[in-house]
C-alpha cells in the first residue's frame, strides 16, 4: 500500500466523498484524487490540512506523513506535551495516595521521592521521619538496610534490575568507579547494612548486562512479612515526569494471597 | 526567504546553472526552476536528489528539508530519547502477553491494537477473529452492544472517562453536535447498540467535564461474567509510544476475589 492508498482508506472509513473532503480542507476534489492515486505530491502543509480535516488519529496520520516522506508529528490529538502533561512531585504524591496497591515515585538515581502508606507499611519505615530526602532515600541503600532486606525475597533479582538500568543510563566504562562520586557514596551507605550486600552487589555487577532503555519496565518482587505472609508483586515502572527524571513504581499484587496480606497490613495499626 | 530561495542560493554558491544541476540530478531544468520559485512541490526523494547533487552541507540540507516540511536527514538528528525507547507494535504485543493481568494497547481514539489473552477472556471476545483492525476495534463504538453492556457493571463510569477524554484530549475538543468525521462514524456505530445505553451516553455527555491530558491516568472497570463472578480493576493508562499515540492499559485486579475469579476464568474453557 502506498500512502495515497492509506489516505483513500481513511477517507472511506469516515465515509467522506472526495468532494466533501475537498470542501472541508479547502482544496479541489481533483487535488485530493491526484494525491490518492499518487499522480501528484502534496506539500506537507497540504497533506496536514487533509489529515486535519478528517481528524485522523496519530498512528494512521503519522504512517501517512512518513509514507509521503514527511516528518511525523505528535501535535494533533491532544498536543503531546502541554504544560501539566507530566506530574509535578506533589501531583504524583496525591496520585499514588489514591492507589490501593503499594506505589512510590523515584528519580533516575533510585532516590524515593514519595511513597504511599502501604509501601511504607511493607518496608516497615516512616519515610518522612526516618529518611531525609536525597541519598538516604536511595533504594540501593534502603534495600540493604537489614530490617528491610530481611523481608525481601529475591534481593538478587531486584539488584540485577537496578544494575541493568544503571549500566544503560551511564554508558561508558563498565566499572562502578567510573560512575563517579554519587554511586561511591551509595556503596559506602550500603556497607553500613553489612559487608555482605556490597560484596553481593559487586558480584552481580560483573555478570549483569545493561538493559535497553524503554519507556516502561517490569520486574518481580516478593516480600515475606511476619504475621502477614507472602506478598508477590509485579513491579511496573512508568514515566511520571521525564524532564525531572521521575518514574512511578506500581507494585502490583499478582494473586489473591497478596491481596489478603495487604488487607491485614492495611487494617492493623501502624 | 522560502526554501526555494535557499535552494537557488545553494545552487548559485557552487556556480551551477539550472541546466547543469538538472543534468547531474536527472531532472529537467524546468522542474528545478519550478521548485526554486515555489510553483511546484517536490517529493522528499526528489529534493534529496537535488541536495546530494549540490553536495550541500548537512546544516543547509536539513534547513531546506525542514523548510519544505520534510523530515531532516537522519544522520544529523541529535540523540534525544534513545532509539527503541518507545514500543513498536510488535514489542508492545510481546510485552502485554507477559503480563499476568489483563493488558492491552489502544490508540488515542480508543482503537484496540493488541490485547493479551486474559483481556480477551474478560471481554469474552476473540479479537483477531471477530474484529478486524481499525474502527471495528473502537472500544467506544462497540461499547453499546448488549454482549458488553451485559457483563460490564460500571458502564457509566467508563463512559464518563471516554467523554472526558473526548472533550479534553482532542484539539478543538469533540462536540456532540459537530463531531469530527472519525467520531461521527464511531457514534453512528455506537447508536446501533442497546438503545438504553445510547440514551445514557447522551445524558452523561452533558454533565461530564473535559479532562486535561496527563501522561498517566486511571479508570475503574468492573466486569461480571456468568459462571465466573465479579472482577474489579483499576486500569492504569500509560505511555506505550507517544509519536504513534499508543498507550498501555493495565487492568489491575483490586482485591482477592478478583484474582480468584481471574484464575477461574483462565482455567475455564474458552467460549469464543
Amino acid at each position: 500500500m502506498t500512502w495515497g492508498d492509506d489516505l483513500r482508506a481513511v477517507r472511506q472509513i469516515v465515509g467522506l466523498s472526495r468532494e466533501a473532503l475537498a470542501r472541508l480542507a479547502g482544496v479541489s476534489a481533483a487535488t485530493v484524487k491526484s494525491y490518492e492515486d499518487g499522480s501528484r505530491n502534496p506539500s506537507r502543509q497540504m497533506l496536514v490540512a487533509l489529515l486535519d480535516a478528517m481528524r485522523v488519529e496519530r498512528h494512521a496520520r503519522n504512517t501517512i506523513l512518513i509514507g509521503a516522506g514527511f516528518a511525523p508529528d505528535g501535535e494533533f490529538l491532544g498536543p503531546v506535551r502541554l504544560p501539566g502533561y507530566m506530574y509535578t512531585p506533589m501531583e504524583a504524591e496525591m496520585h499514588i495516595a489514591e492507589l490501593p496497591w503499594p506505589a512510590f515515585v523515584f528519580n533516575e538515581l533510585f532516590e524515593v521521592v514519595c511513597a504511599n502508606e502501604l509501601t511504607q507499611r511493607i518496608w516497615g519505615v516512616d519515610l518522612e521521619r526516618d529518611f531525609p530526602p536525597g541519598i538516604a532515600r536511595n533504594l540501593l541503600f534502603l534495600g540493604s538496610t537489614p530490617r528491610i532486606a530481611e523481608l525481601f525475597k529475591g534481593w538478587d533479582n531486584v539488584a540485577r534490575t537496578a544494575i541493568a538500568v544503571i549500566k544503560s543510563n551511564h554508558p561508558g566504562p563498565d566499572d562502578l568507579q567510573s560512575l563517579g562520586p554519587y554511586f561511591a557514596d551509595v556503596m559506602q551507605l550500603m556497607s553500613q547494612g553489612g559487608p555482605g550486600y556490597v560484596a553481593r552487589f559487586l558480584e552481580l555487577w560483573d555478570d549483569t548486562l545493561p538493559n535497553d532503555p524503554k519507556v516502561r519496565l517490569t520486574f518481580p518482587a516478593v516480600f515475606k512479612l511476619p504475621e502477614v505472609g507472602k506478598l508477590s508483586f509485579h513491579c511496573l515502572v512508568t514515566t511520571c515526569s521525564e524532564s525531572e527524571g521521575l518514574s512511578f513504581n506500581d507494585w502490583i499484587p499478582i494473586d489473591a494471597e497478596t491481596w489478603r496480606g495487604l488487607e491485614i497490613l492495611r487494617t492493623r495499626g501502624s | 526567504m522560502s526554501w526555494g530561495d535557499d535552494l537557488r542560493a545553494a545552487r548559485q554558491v557552487v556556480g551551477l546553472s539550472r541546466e547543469a544541476l538538472a543534468r547531474i540530478s536527472g531532472l529537467s531544468a524546468s522542474t528545478v526552476k519550478s521548485y526554486e520559485d515555489g510553483s511546484r512541490n517536490p517529493s522528499r526523494p526528489m529534493l534529496i536528489a537535488l541536495l546530494y547533487a549540490l553536495r550541500v552541507d548537512l546544516r543547509v540540507r536539513n534547513s531546506i528539508l525542514i523548510e519544505a516540511g520534510f523530515a531532516p536527514d537522519l544522520e544529523s538528528e541529535t540523540a534525544g530519547e534513545p532509539s527503541g525507547y518507545m514500543y513498536s507494535l510488535e514489542e508492545a504485543k510481546e510485552h502485554v502477553d507477559q503480563m499476568p493481568w489483563p493488558a492491552f494497547v489502544f490508540k488515542e481514539v480508543f482503537e484496540v491494537v493488541c490485547a493479551n489473552e486474559i483481556t480477551e477472556r474478560v471481554w469474552d471476545i476473540d479479537l483477531e477473529r471477530e474484529f478486524t483492525p481499525g474502527i471495528e476495534r473502537n472500544m467506544l463504538a462497540v461499547s453499546s452492544r448488549p454482549r458488553f453492556t451485559d457483563i460490564c457493571e460500571n458502564w457509566d463510569d467508563m463512559a464518563r472517562v471516554a467523554i472526558a477524554i473526548l472533550k479534553g484530549h482532542h484539539r478543538g475538543a469533540e462536540q456532540l453536535e459537530q463531531l469530527s468525521p472519525y467520531f461521527a462514524e464511531v457514534m453512528q456505530r455506537f447508536q446501533t447498540g442497546n438503545p438504553q445505553y445510547v440514551g445514557r451516553f447522551l445524558a452523561l455527555w452533558q454533565g461530564t467535564p473535559a479532562r486535561d491530558p496527563k501522561i498517566r491516568f486511571l479508570y475503574p472497570a468492573v466486569f461480571n461474567l456468568p459462571g465466573i463472578g465479579r472482577m474489579s480493576f483499576i486500569s492504569v493508562v500509560n505511555t506505550c509510544n507517544e509519536p504513534e499515540g499508543l498507550a498501555f492499559n493495565d487492568w489491575v485486579p483490586t482485591d482477592a476475589e478478583s484474582w480468584v475469579n481471574l484464575e477461574k476464568l483462565r482455567r475455564s474453557p474458552r467460549r469464543r
